[in-house]
């Protein structure tokens, strides 16, 4: 097993930006599969790695990481080699200006989307957000030379580099939801199969940041899980952030109290997770939990649903920071919950 | 019917809490109906199994409320709404939890009441600190504004939740007259109908069924400054026709007006121009169905004197149980 970090790392080095995931097919497949009994690309949108107990009948446990990275689309290409977008998920307007992107066109090259000098800036112009539609990216290339490489359509990614900064702690590009598709192929690859009470379905699902109702829907038809839990990124504290929004890092991952998740489930990863000594902050999503379980828990004639979430701040950057020791706490929540008798009684 | 109201109010069932209301109601169900089951989102599916079509009636049994975020270093406690929550209703009322501990809901002092929103809202449960106020509220658990019942002039009553317990109640009633149905007949009280119409989706999806009834309250045109609305309390039951989130199927409103005809009770159309119900989601569950809708007229809906006429009350309960009985 990679270390975790290195995990997370070569996660994070696979382009998969919503709409785009299909691309990430092979080197996805040669880096996790060994990990699973089986991993295929489901119809509807999701890679899915299967681990199975041995016994026959065993429920089923889905545990749903979106795969889905934000990035952008190229609209158009202008004389100069410069080309217009639009976003792919949420984008963060006020980080725009001087970033470094890659163009997936035929093949991957760089740009840097254009900012104007505060110089030659207007008065008062650098008070207001540029709109998506009138930034460019500057490519370097003649038009005709870009027009060979990139069409219109074609993915964009910010720059992908993973650093490390003090102790556990990592940022980069994508970590949302690079890091939690990690806690759960982590969570597969090492728990003990003796052990376990159900077989495992991990699907690394499509489009969450543009329809937050992604492949892990339409996979979840074919899988029938008997509970499912959905695992992705929330609010890190940090000055200026209001305690009852966000929860520590570090301090493991979170369980989210909501209309949304199913409360039975909930309490019983709790007490779980208390017996075995695994730290699990709460959050409270009153009716909306902003993930794929809003969708997945009405799935069929419905799935019990639970979110546990990481902390990760400078959510929708490229510079997104995690702590890989929730990363660990996560998985075992996941394996905790997989060995557990009582979660399917 | 209404003694079961009265008991169904007394039961706090905020969206995503519902368990211990369904467990009441599957113990009166169970006396008049061969299956009673919870599925996985909590929805509890009664079903007495008939030789016509399959018809399914819904009645939510979600309330709206709240949910605690955090508690302050003042031991006050700060919540996010659960449902449609109208702040001007809620400011100053008593509260009640799960677990049975009440508090005041005080909005900030010299906060205009166009200003009033969650994040402004406090409970004070009557702690001292923080330390006393964690020990008895904790992040995620709900509450909801006190519940009440009050008898007003003649036969009309007003308290929460009416919405939608007055529908459980109507089914609850339904069910004892389960001997003359000659439909296969589902009653679902569903789950999370207050944020999204949840609960009622995968229930349908489970029953398949051909038509699809939900009773839910509607608003009046009667009231005081009321929007233009053709019904009136004390009209009888309210035939759905659309609302916001709907349109009924032409076929299935006729005959639920004919039915009504026939056995004669009081009946009047519905258009609502705002608001849904799961009236919409069992329409589009799997392959979808047929489906209308009965409502009981209320005004002050999602405020702590919702008001009915129990004669409205009464009719829906009749219709209900006459279009089990009739071949459709």
């Amino acid at each position: 097993m990679l270390k975790t970090k290195e995990l997370i790392e070569k996660l994070c080095d696979i382009m998969s930006v919503t709409g785009y995931e299909y691309k990430a097919a092979d080197e996805l497949s040669a880096l996790v599969s060994p990990y699973f009994d089986s991993f295929y690309e489901a119809v509807g949108g999701a890679y899915v790695g299967v681990k199975k107990c041995g016994r026959e009948n065993a429920p089923r446990l889905m545990i749903d990481a979106h795969f889905d990275e934000i990035g952008m689309i190229v609209t158009d290409i202008h004389e100069g080699g410069y080309l217009s977008f639009s976003h792919m998920g949420g984008l963060d307007r006020r980080i725009m200006a001087a970033s470094e992107v890659y163009i997936y066109g035929k093949e991957k090259i760089y740009g840097v989307i254009c900012a104007k000098p505060p110089h030659l800036q207007q008065k008062g112009e650098f008070k207001k957000l540029q709109k998506l539609d009138e930034m460019l990216i500057d490519t370097g290339y003649s038009k005709e030379e870009l027009e060979k490489i990139v069409s219109i359509g074609d993915g964009i990614g910010f720059y992908e580099k993973t650093a490390s900064l003090l102790g556990n702690r990592i940022c980069g590009r994508s970590m949302d939801n690079k890091c939690c598709a990690a806690a759960a192929i982590l969570a597969a690859a090492t728990v003990e199969r003796e052990k376990m009470e159900c077989d495992i379905y991990v699907t690394l699902s499509f489009r969450e940041e543009e329809s937050m109702a992604g492949g892990c829907v339409m996979a979840s038809y074919d899988i029938k899980p008997d509970a499912a839990i959905v695992t992705d990124v929330t609010f890190a504290r940090f000055p200026g952030v209001d305690d009852y929004e966000s929860v520590k890092m570090g301090e493991g991952p979170a369980v989210s109290l909501s209309a949304a998740t199913d409360r039975r489930l909930t309490n019983k990863i709790i007490s779980l997770a208390e017996g075995a000594g695994i730290k699990l902050q709460r959050t409270v999503d009153a009716t909306n939990t902003g993930t794929n379980a809003s969708a997945l828990c009405m799935c069929g004639d419905g799935i019990p649903t639970a979110v546990v979430s990481v902390p990760l701040s400078c959510m929708h950057t490229y510079n997104e920071i995690i702590d890989t020791s929730d990363i660990e706490a996560a998985a075992e929540v996941f394996k905790t919950v997989a060995c557990s008798k009582e979660i399917f009684a | 019917m209404l003694n079961y109201l009265r008991e169904l109010i007394k039961i706090q069932s905020v969206s995503g809490s519902e368990e211990k209301l369904a467990l009441y109601i599957k113990g009166e169900m169970e006396k008049y109906f061969d299956e009673c089951e919870i599925d996985p989102m909590g929805n509890l599916i009664c079903h007495k199994a008939g030789e016509g079509k399959k018809l399914l009636f819904c009645a939510h049994m979600d309330e709206i409320g709240f949910i605690v975020t955090t508690v302050d270093d003042k031991g006050f406690v700060h919540f996010a709404p659960v449902g449609g929550i109208d702040f001007v209703a809620a400011a100053y009322s008593k509260v009640v939890f799960e677990n049975g501990i009440r508090g005041i809901m005080v909005p900030e002092e010299g906060l205009k009441s166009d200003d009033f929103k969650a994040e402004k809202f406090i409970v004070d449960i009557g702690a001292k600190d923080k330390k006393q106020a964690e020990r008895l509220v904790k992040t995620g658990d709900t509450f909801a504004v006190e519940p009440s019942y009050t008898r007003l002039r003649g036969s009309r009553i007003c308290g929460r939740p009416i919405d939608d317990k007055i529908a459980c109640a109507i089914l609850m009633a339904a069910a004892r007259e389960a001997d003359k149905f000659e439909n296969d007949i589902t009653f679902v009280f569903s789950v999370q109908e207050e944020v999204g119409i949840r609960g009622s989706k995968v229930a349908a999806f489970r029953c398949r069924p051909d038509y699809g009834i939900a009773i839910d309250v509607t608003a009046t045109g009667d009231g005081h400054g009321s929007k233009p609305m053709a019904v009136s309390l004390g009209g009888g039951a309210a035939i759905k026709i659309k609302d916001s989130s709907v349109i009924c199927d032409g076929a299935l409103v006729k005959k639920m007006e004919q039915v009504a005809d026939e056995k004669s009770i009081k009946w009047q159309r519905e258009v609502l121009t705002f608001g849904g119900t799961d009236t919409a989601s069992i329409q589009m569950a799997a392959a979808g169905c047929k489906v209308g809708a009965i409502s009981v007229p209320t005004r002050y809906i999602h405020t702590a004197n919702e008001t009915i006429d129990t004669n409205d009350a009464q009719a829906c309960l009749e219709l209900v149980v006459a279009l089990a009985e009739t071949k459709l």
